[in-house]
């Protein structure tokens, strides 16, 4: 049985939000399955409908919020999962403890310094080959952390305060030092290769601790170990769609925007009567509480538009979030050329 | 920096076993029988059922959604494909078995080769889309601080 007209078009662009559950979730515009539609991949109308909207970019914090418009969601979940787990940085992979006196253990403080971001540009660096344990230049940054703990002469008698009774005893970022390897002195500088954040607390120590350690970084993705992801977290929200099916006045419209997040339903004043009107559907974020209350449910449809996706992706620090979406698009297209790459080599015998 | 190269993929260390050179010293059949008995040199390994190469499995080493599903959408967009989809064979296992039936006489490995790459096309086009709209903010957003 063939849908009606303005129905079909609502299953091909629409995810419905029901108020037991979602409907239409799944791709269905698949060449044969909807009579009239010529649905063949065309590279002409994806360039023509697709389209990258910058909403926000924040340096300071690392946060980027763009969207994407007429992409599917295959491939829009392909970059969010790439951009987890598949573009490469540098962390503290080999932790060489010469001296740990702290009441740390080895390896939990081993632990801890392998999650530091380490702001390294992870481009001009190589994956370590198998089975090398040294490291050379190409492919190895080393880190060096020496501090000792010790009473403070300077202290009055009486005080409590640790920071005056003794120097030394909290371990930052900040004290770890880079040692070049090879020709790396003369390639980068010292604001090139450090932590990204001076201020993270690595250990407390008391007089007469001390810790001696090497730590060797290497390049890595997040499939591996999650330290080697670049980004806090990197997500995205299809656009909400809030239609009002009947004019909603009067303290209705009053209960309809409290159902909604702040902005997205305003109330306007047409000859002295008071009715809703949805202003910025962008802002919801879909509780569907408006499908509790039964007086409600039958004047509101709530819906998301298929193709328009809302990426949020916020950086460590190592890389800034626009470089990152770049590096996971082109990680996607390594993939693609590896697999075209085994084929023609195939093909050649 | 001549010496530094970047890579932003994993190179599977299965393919240091085989390298270029010994594969062309090795004969065309000696070749083809390696290849059926699914010894694990490959990133890509196929199967196919009987001599008919409208309906092939193909084996991804070190793949999942990502390019699973992907990959599926493009395939499925092909209207000469009757039949696609992937699994992976186990959680445990970084593999997925990627099948495509065609209708008519038409090999499997073209559609697989056609929706690698319109892919490639699509990433490259967002890529483009991308860079030129971040440049466009960036540009707007200096000219806001002047």
């Amino acid at each position: 049985m063939a849908a009606p007209k303005s129905n079909v078009e609502e299953i091909r662009n629409r995810v419905i939000l029901g108020e037991y559950g979602v409907r239409n979730v799944h791709t269905t515009d698949f060449p044969g399955n909807y009579r009239g539609y010529d649905d063949t991949w065309d590279q002409k109308k994806f360039e023509e409908n697709f389209r990258v909207d910058i909403i926000e970019m924040d340096e300071s914090t690392g946060t980027l919020e763009f969207d994407m418009v007429g992409i599917d969601a295959a491939i829009a979940n392909a970059f969010r999962r790439i951009l987890l787990a598949e573009v490469p940085t540098m962390a503290v992979e080999k932790v060489f403890i010469y001296n740990n006196t702290s009441i740390v253990q080895d390896e939990i403080l081993a632990h801890r310094l392998g999650l530091i971001p380490v702001k390294a540009d992870p481009r001009l660096f190589e994956y370590r080959s198998a089975g090398d344990e040294e490291g050379t230049e190409i492919d190895t940054i080393q880190f060096q952390l020496n501090i000792k703990c010790s009473r403070n002469p300077r202290a009055t008698k009486d005080s409590t305060d640790p920071s005056e009774l003794y120097l030394n005893h909290m371990v930052y970022t900040k004290h770890m030092k880079w040692i070049p390897i090879g020709n790396q002195a003369d390639l980068f500088s010292e604001a090139d290769i450090c932590p990204v954040h001076d201020d993270i607390l690595i250990a407390k120590l008391r007089p007469g601790q001390e810790l001696d350690i090497v730590m060797h970084c290497v390049k890595g993705i997040g499939q591996d170990h999650a330290k080697f992801s670049p980004v806090a977290t990197a997500s995205y929200r299809l656009l909400p769609e809030i239609s009002l099916m009947q004019a909603v006045e009067g303290d209705l419209a009053e209960k309809l925007k409290h159902c909604f997040s702040k902005g997205v339903i305003e109330i306007e004043n047409v000859n002295g009567r008071k009715f809703a009107k949805v202003v910025n559907s962008r802002l919801d974020t879909c509780s569907r509480e408006v499908l509790r209350y039964e007086e409600l449910k039958n004047k509101v449809k709530l819906a998301r538009v298929r193709d328009h996706f809302i990426f949020s992706v916020e950086s460590t620090g190592i890389l800034p979030p626009d470089v990152l979406v770049s590096e996971a698009i082109k990680v996607l297209m390594a993939k693609c050329r590896r697999f075209l790459d085994e084929l023609d080599s195939s093909q050649v015998d | 920096m001549s010496h530094i190269k970047c890579s932003t993929f994993k190179r599977s260390t299965k393919n240091n076993f085989m390298t270029k050179l010994t594969r062309l010293k090795l004969s065309k059949k000696l070749w083809r029988d390696m290849k059926r008995k699914a010894v694990f040199f490959s990133v890509l390994t196929v199967q196919a059922e009987g001599s008919d190469d409208s309906c092939v499995t193909f084996v991804l080493h070190d793949e999942d959604h990502t390019l699973g599903n992907s990959l599926r959408y493009m395939i499925m967009k092909n209207p000469e494909v009757e039949f696609c989809g992937y699994s992976n064979t186990h959680p445990s296992e970084t593999k997925i078995n990627f099948r495509i039936q065609t209708r008519g006489e038409l090999p499997a490995v073209e559609p697989f080769r056609k929706g690698l790459n319109d892919l490639s096309g699509v990433c490259q086009h967002v890529l483009n889309t991308f860079e030129t709209s971040m440049k466009t903010y960036k540009e707007q957003k200096e000219e806001a601080m002047d």
